[in-house]
C-alpha cells in the first residue's frame, strides 16, 4: 500500500508574476516515472508543499491537454504561500494529487460555454478554458467574462490578450469602478452588472462561475434571470483543507467532502448541502 | 434558594435582564452551568459551594450578543474574573447584573466597586494542600523538577481545553495559532507541549485569578494550576499585586509606577 | 467459534508473558481520578474493574501525533522517508465492547476508500482483546445505538468474567493465533450463556424516533439554546473513540524534519477558518451541531454506520456537563 501523504518531488521550471502577490509556477516532475503515471482532469487540485512549512491547496491551473508539466497560480496569504513565494526557478517543492472531481467537459460537447471569473477565481477556470479551447471543435460559442479589482489585479494578462484576439472566443474583461487605467479598453463595473449588460443566451449553455463568495452570490440571480437552469451552473468550493483525500475532516460540509466529492459542484447540488462553505 | 429564584424572576419580569447565567443540578449533585431565558425555567436554579464552574468564561460567546442585558450568578472565582476582565477593559461597569449568594442571602452588586470591596473582605487563604504540593515540587532538585514537568506535560494532547475554560484567555487569535513565525510547535510532542504550557502560564502571570478551571477542564489530569499559582505567588511577593481584586488596571508586568523599585525602567 | 477459559490466577501469567515476548500491552491503568489506556509493564498495573476509561484506546491505531513521513534536505534535493512500521504487535487488552465497535468503525473509515497507510500499518499489527461489561453507569448508552455490552464486534478475542475465570470467545484468526501461541494458559470449554455476566444497559433514547428526526435536524431551532454551556474545549472529540479529524503540521530545522498528523477537532473555531478570515462554522452552536449530526447522520449517510458507540466519554469528560443523551432526546422531542 502506498503512503498517500508522500508527495511527488517537483521543480519550478518557470515563475510568472501575474499581479501583486499573485504568481504562477510551472512545475515539472523530478522523477520521469512519476510523470509517466501522472494524469489529471480539468477541475482537480493538489497539495503543494514546502518541507518544514506545510502544505497549501490550489487547483491545477494548466490544462490536461498540455503535457509534461502542471501549473499553479497562488496569492501570498499565509505561511506556506509566503514560503512558496520565496522559491526561485529550479527549486524543489512537493506536490500531491490530483484530488477531487472534475468539470464534466465530455457532457458539455455541442454546447455553448460561459465562463465567469473574478480575481483569483480565474485559475480554476483557466484549466477548463484551455482544455475546451484545445478541443475547440467539440463546443459551440465560448464566452469568458473576467473581472478584477483593478487592471493590475488581472491575472494571465498575456492569455487574456490571446483570447481577445481569437475569433472563436468572446472575451469580456472588466475592472471595479476606480480600478481602470487611462488606456484600459475593457469594461468598468462589477461582474454581475457586466453579465447583465452582455446578457449571453442561456439556450444550450453551461455556465461555470468562480470567484469571491460575494461575486458568486450576486452573479447567480443574474444567471437565473437569463434563464440558466440550476443544474447547468457550475462552481468550485474552496473550504479549508488539509489531507485532500477525505480523511482529515476539515473540508466536510455535512456528509460531503469538498476534497473528494468536490470541488466542482452544480448550483443544484450546492443547494442540497448544509450552508457551511 | 427561593429568595434567589424570586429575585431573579423579578429581574426578568421587570425587564432588567433577558438572560440569566447560573447553575442547575449536575450529575453528581454539584452545580452545572445553566442558561435561563424565561422566569418559568428558574425552578431549576441552584447555588451552593459546589457550583464551581467559572461562568465568566461564557461572556465572550458571540451567541450572547443578541441579549440586551445579562445577569450572572457569580461564585467567588467569577467575581474575581469579572474584576480582572474590567481591569483589562473587557467589560464595563454596569454591563451585567451581578449576583451572588452569601450566608444564605442574595447580594446584588451595585457596581464593580462593590465587588471589589466584597472580594477584599472575603479573600480566602491559599489552599494548604496546594501550597504543600507546590512546596514539595520546589524542594526538588532542578533535574527532578524538569523530569516532573516533562513527564506531566508529555501526556498533553493539545486540546487547549485549559485555554477554552479560562475566563481570562480571551484573545481573538491565540499565540499558538500564529504561524508566521510559528512561535510554539503545534504537534503534541515534548518540546511543543512544554512551550505551550510555559507560554500559557506566562500570559497568566499576575492575571490568573486562581479559579482552577484550567486544571478542572484538563482531560489528561495535568496539574496545570500549579504553574500559574507559582507565578502568581512570585508576583504577589514581589509587587504585592493580587489578580482579580481591582477593577482598575493594576498589572505589575505592564503598569509603570514612578516609585518602582527597579532602576532600569527609569 | 471456539471457546476457552482462562483461570483468574492464569490471567496474570498470560499478560506478563505477552509483555515478556515483547508485545506492547495497552491496558486500563489508574491515573489520579481517572483510568487511561496506558502501556503497561506488568499485570499489577492494570485496573481490571473499571466502568470506562477516560479516553478510548484509539491512539493504538491513530496516535495523538504520528509521523506521516520524514524529509531530509540535501542541497536542492529532498529525500523523503516512510515512517517505520512498529516492530512488535500491540495488544489492546480489556477494552469495552463499545470501543470494539468503534474500532470497527475506524477500520471502515480509514480503509474503505483511499486506504490509509499509517492506520493500516498499526491496525494490522494490533490485536484487540475485548472485555464484557458487568456493570455500567448512567452515562453508558451503547444499547441505544445498537451495541450490546457483550458485543464482539471489532474484538479478536472477547473475555467475560465468570466465577471460574475469564470465558474467552475466539472471534478472529488473529485472536486464534494469539491463543495458540500462549496455549498453556487456556483451557478448553463449551460455549456458555453469557447473559448473567452481562450488564443491563438501559436505553437512554429512542433510536428509531431519532432516525426520523435527524435528517431534518440541521434547521432545528434549538441548537443554540441547547449548546450555550459549551465553551468549545473539544474534550468530547479528543476522548471520542470514533472521532478521526486531524491536522497536518511540520516540525523541521535546516537539515530536515517531520510531517506529522495530529488530532484536531471540529469543536475549535480555527478548524474551518479560511485564510481569508471567512469561517463556515463561526459559532460554537454550529460546531456543536456539526458534531452531533456527524455522529448520528453524516456517517450513516456515508457508510451506513452511526459513529456514536454510546461509550459516554463525552458526557463524563465535559467540564460544562453537556450530555449527548439529553441533546438527542431534545432533538427527538422536537
Amino acid at each position: 500500500m502506498e503512503n498517500m501523504y508522500l508527495p511527488y518531488r517537483m521543480f519550478i521550471e518557470k515563475i510568472t508574476e501575474e499581479a501583486p502577490l499573485v504568481r504562477t509556477y510551472r512545475l515539472k516532475f523530478k522523477n520521469p516515472a512519476d510523470e509517466e503515471k501522472f494524469s489529471f482532469k480539468a477541475g482537480q487540485f493538489g497539495e503543494y508543499s514546502i518541507f518544514g512549512e506545510g502544505e497549501s491547496t490550489f487547483c491545477i491551473a494548466s490544462s490536461p491537454t498540455r503535457k509534461g508539466y502542471i501549473e499553479c497560480t497562488f496569492r501570498v496569504a499565509g505561511r506556506v504561500t509566503k514560503a512558496l513565494a520565496n522559491c526561485e526557478e529550479g527549486d524543489e517543492i512537493g506536490f500531491r494529487g490530483p484530488y477531487g472531481n472534475t468539470f464534466p467537459i465530455d457532457d458539455w460537447k455541442g454546447k455553448n460555454l460561459l465562463f465567469i471569473a473574478g480575481g483569483i477565481g480565474l485559475p480554476p477556470l483557466r484549466c477548463v478554458i484551455w482544455n475546451c479551447l484545445d478541443l475547440r471543435e467539440n463546443y459551440r460559442d465560448i464566452t469568458i467574462l473576467y473581472g478584477a479589482r483593478s487592471v493590475n489585479d488581472l491575472v494571465y494578462k498575456h492569455e487574456l490578450e490571446e483570447w481577445n484576439n481569437r475569433p472563436d472566443v468572446n472575451l469580456f474583461t472588466t475592472v471595479d469602478p476606480g480600478g481602470e487605467t487611462p488606456n484600459w479598453k475593457g469594461k468598468v463595473g462589477f461582474v454581475p452588472a457586466i453579465l447583465k449588460e452582455v446578457s449571453p443566451s442561456s439556450d444550450n449553455t453551461i455556465a461555470a462561475v468562480c470567484g469571491p463568495p460575494i461575486m458568486i452570490k450576486l452573479t447567480l440571480p443574474v444567471l437565473f434571470e437569463l434563464g440558466f437552469k440550476e443544474e447547468n451552473i457550475f462552481t468550485t468550493l474552496e473550504n479549508r483543507m488539509k489531507c485532500g483525500i477525505g480523511k482529515c475532516g476539515h473540508c466536510a460540509v455535512g456528509p460531503y467532502y469538498v476534497c473528494k466529492d468536490g470541488p466542482v459542484i452544480t448550483y443544484k447540488e450546492l443547494k442540497e448541502l448544509p450552508q457551511e462553505y | 434558594m427561593s429568595d434567589l429564584i424570586n429575585k431573579t424572576s423579578q429581574f426578568f419580569s421587570s425587564g432588567i435582564i433577558d438572560l440569566f447565567i447560573g447553575y442547575k443540578k449536575g450529575r453528581l449533585g454539584e452545580g452545572k452551568p445553566a442558561f435561563f431565558t424565561k422566569p418559568d425555567q428558574l425552578s431549576e436554579l441552584i447555588f451552593d459551594e459546589n457550583c464551581i464552574v467559572n461562568l465568566a468564561v461564557y461572556l465572550r460567546k458571540p451567541e450572547l450578543k443578541k441579549y440586551s442585558k445579562i445577569g450572572i450568578l457569580a461564585n467567588f472565582g467569577t467575581l474575581r474574573a469579572l474584576l480582572q476582565l474590567a481591569a483589562e477593559n473587557q467589560i464595563t461597569d454596569g454591563q451585567y447584573l451581578i449576583l451572588t449568594v452569601a450566608d444564605g442571602k442574595v447580594l446584588e452588586f451595585a457596581n464593580l466597586k462593590a465587588i471589589e470591596e466584597y472580594v477584599a473582605n472575603n479573600l480566602p487563604k491559599p489552599n494548604p494542600e496546594r501550597l504543600a504540593l507546590l512546596k514539595e515540587i520546589e524542594s526538588k532538585s532542578r533535574e527532578e523538577r524538569w523530569d516532573f514537568w516533562t513527564r506531566e506535560l508529555s501526556s498533553c494532547i493539545r486540546c487547549y481545553a485549559c485555554r477554552a475554560a479560562c475566563p481570562l484567555c480571551y484573545c481573538e487569535q491565540c499565540l499558538v495559532e500564529c504561524n508566521q513565525p510559528q512561535w510554539v510547535g503545534v504537534p503534541p510532542t515534548g518540546l511543543g507541549n512544554l512551550e505551550w504550557h510555559i507560554v500559557r502560564a506566562m500570559h497568566l502571570a499576575g492575571r490568573c485569578i486562581s479559579c482552577g478551571e484550567c486544571e478542572a477542564a484538563c482531560p489528561m489530569e495535568i496539574p496545570l494550576g500549579l504553574l500559574t499559582q507559582k507565578l502568581n505567588m512570585t508576583i504577589i511577593s514581589n509587587f504585592g499585586q493580587i489578580p482579580g481584586t481591582k477593577r482598575e488596571p493594576d498589572y505589575a508586568l505592564s503598569t509603570f509606577k514612578v516609585d518602582d523599585k527597579e532602576n532600569f525602567i527609569r | 467459534m471456539e471457546y476457552k477459559l482462562i483461570k483468574l490466577e492464569k490471567i496474570q501469567e498470560f499478560i506478563n508473558s505477552l509483555i515478556a515476548t515483547g508485545k506492547q500491552v495497552l491496558a486500563p491503568k489508574q491515573k489520579k481520578e481517572k483510568v487511561f489506556f496506558s502501556l503497561i509493564h506488568s499485570f499489577e498495573e492494570i485496573a481490571m474493574d473499571y466502568i470506562q476509561t477516560a479516553f478510548s484506546a484509539k491512539s493504538a491505531v491513530f496516535p495523538k501525533c504520528e509521523e506521516l513521513y520524514t524529509f531530509e534536505k540535501n542541497g536542492k534535493e529532498t529525500i523523503l522517508n516512510n515512517p517505520q512500521a512498529p516492530e512488535n504487535d500491540t495488544i489492546v487488552f480489556g477494552m469495552r465492547p463499545c470501543d470494539g465497535a468503534a474500532f470497527d468503525y475506524l477500520a471502515t473509515f480509514f480503509l474503505k476508500e483511499n486506504p490509509d497507510y499509517h492506520f493500516k500499518m498499526r491496525y494490522d499489527n494490533t490485536i484487540f482483546v475485548g472485555l464484557t461489561c458487568s456493570s455500567g453507569d448512567e452515562f453508558c448508552f451503547c444499547s441505544s445505538v445498537g451495541i450490546s455490552p457483550s458485543d464482539t464486534r471489532g474484538s479478536d478475542l472477547m473475555l467475560t468474567k465468570t466465577e471460574n475465570g475469564y470465558y474467552v470467545e475466539i472471534i478472529t484468526e488473529k485472536g486464534k493465533k494469539l491463543v495458540e501461541q500462549f496455549a498453556n494458559f487456556f483451557e478448553q470449554i463449551e460455549q456458555i450463556d453469557k447473559t448473567k455476566y452481562v450488564a443491563n444497559i438501559q436505553k437512554r433514547f429512542d433510536s428509531s424516533a431519532l432516525k426520523e428526526k435527524i435528517s431534518g435536524a440541521f434547521d432545528w431551532e434549538r441548537w443554540e439554546e441547547t449548546s450555550l454551556p459549551c465553551f468549545g474545549c473539544g474534550t468530547c472529540a479528543f476522548s471520542c473513540p470514533t472521532c478521526t479529524c486531524f491536522d497536518i503540521q511540520d516540525e523541521a530545522n535546516l537539515l530536515g524534519g517531520t510531517r506529522y498528523r495530529i488530532w484536531d477537532t471540529c469543536a475549535l473555531g480555527i478548524f474551518t477558518k479560511h485564510a481569508s478570515g471567512h469561517n463556515p462554522r463561526e459559532k460554537q452552536s454550529e460546531r456543536w451541531r456539526n458534531r452531533i449530526l456527524h455522529k448520528f447522520l453524516y456517517t450513516d449517510e456515508q457508510f451506513g454506520i452511526l459513529s456514536c458507540v454510546g461509550c459516554g466519554r463525552c458526557i463524563r469528560n465535559c467540564p460544562a456537563e453537556l450530555s449527548i443523551i439529553e441533546q438527542v432526546n431534545a432533538i427527538t422531542e422536537g
